[in-house]
């Protein structure tokens, strides 16, 4: 029950840090790129690399194209996919995001993925909200993305 | 015309005799054959995925679990086993596998028999990292009872080679690497068959329904 809804207080302090994040986005700074549904799989105990995940979403009239996500509290970030063929699972590097207008893109678990390594600190928990940056083109965006045990 | 097309006819019965006789062995044969396909398909329930007739078996085998001790065939026989490969620096597939096993066994917990013999074990395919002492932690984060073993290349591929598990090391930037895995969760019965080989995407609900239906022809004496 407490558990609940202290995750329902981040995922609505997630919220209200990236309507505030929207609304001070300058013009031009990856215009039209909406994101919801944002969390980072808490990472099991011994690890550090933790894959995020989104969806997300050009509500504007031009493509974007997402080149890069990355994170103050991680040194490194690569944009993933998991591929399979039922058996057997690769991670393929993904150089970008091509988002046309008015398309969405879901980066789901054993899906597309971006993969955050060496975290700076301490490991995240369930619980935390981290800061994300997507990169597109000469600007990017920042969000605050909770950290949780199970998909929200 | 009709001399010469009577003639072999009287001249060789034995030889048409002993044809007969051929062309009713082969029939029988054929028949026999046919029969046998039939029965063989009458065997095979209409359990999606189950590996049967013939399903592979488990032979010896030498790991070492979390707590350092020997994790060989020995631990599979008397269980109902969900058996997966990956590594713990996988942070899409592995821990999202394991969650699901976790709904898994959660879900199966109204199973007598897998209550009774049931159990998880995680095999990590890259021992360069994942020392024994380091998967306890890992695995038990998903569930207290959830297992976990790794050895050395060679023993290690004493278990993968026989069940087609496949992993090869794919360079990164600088000292890190990932690695490309069979991701498949493979049900293995009390008697080291293995029964079953689940592909992604994985659903709980999926396997535990699978499970069952397999248990359950199991059980009615197969």
């Amino acid at each position: 029950m407490s558990a609940r809804l202290l995750s329902t207080r981040w995922r609505a302090r997630a919220w209200l840090t990236l309507a505030g994040g929207l609304l001070a986005m300058p013009a031009g700074a990856c215009e039209g790129l909406e994101i919801t549904g944002a969390w980072i799989r808490e990472p099991p105990p011994g690890t550090g690399a933790v894959a995020a995940y989104m969806r997300l979403h050009n509500a504007g009239t031009r493509p974007l194209a997402i080149e890069a996500i990355s994170s103050p509290a991680f040194a490194m970030g690569m944009l993933h996919e998991t591929v399979s063929d039922g058996d057997r699972v690769q991670m393929k590097h993904v150089a970008s995001l091509r988002l046309p207008a008015g398309k969405t893109l879901e980066l789901a678990p054993g899906g597309l993925h971006a993969m955050l390594m060496r975290p700076t600190g301490a490991p995240p928990r369930a619980g935390d909200t981290l800061p994300v940056e997507l990169h597109c083109a000469d600007h990017s965006l920042l969000i605050q993305v909770p950290v949780s045990r199970n998909p929200p | 015309m009709g001399v010469r097309y009577n003639a072999p006819m009287t001249s060789s019965p034995p030889r048409s005799q002993s044809n007969a006789v051929l062309a009713l062995l082969a029939f029988a044969a054929l028949s026999a054959g046919l029969l046998f396909a039939v029965w063989k398909t009458e065997q095979r329930p209409d359990i999606p995925g189950l590996l049967w007739p013939d399903p592979p078996m488990i032979g010896s085998f030498s790991l070492t679990d979390a707590d350092g001790k020997a994790y060989t065939e020995a631990q599979l026989r008397g269980h109902w086993t969900f058996l997966f490969f990956g590594f713990t620096h996988c942070p899409d597939v592995c821990p999202g596998t394991l969650a699901v096993l976790k709904q898994v066994t959660g879900r199966l917990q109204d199973h007598p028999a897998f209550r009774a013999q049931g159990q998880v074990l995680f095999v990590s395919v890259d021992p360069a990292r994942d020392t024994p002492a380091m998967l306890g932690p890992y695995v038990r984060y998903f569930d207290p009872g959830f297992k976990a073993a790794t050895a050395s290349e060679d023993a290690l591929s004493g278990l993968t080679r026989q069940l087609g598990v496949i992993y090869a090391k794919v360079p990164g930037s600088g000292e890190d690497y990932t690695m490309d895995h069979s991701a498949s969760i493979f049900i293995v019965d009390p008697q080291l068959r293995v029964l079953s080989a689940i592909g992604l995407p994985h659903d709980a609900a999926l396997i535990a329904a699978r499970f069952r239906a397999i248990a359950a022809f199991v059980a009615s004496g197969s």
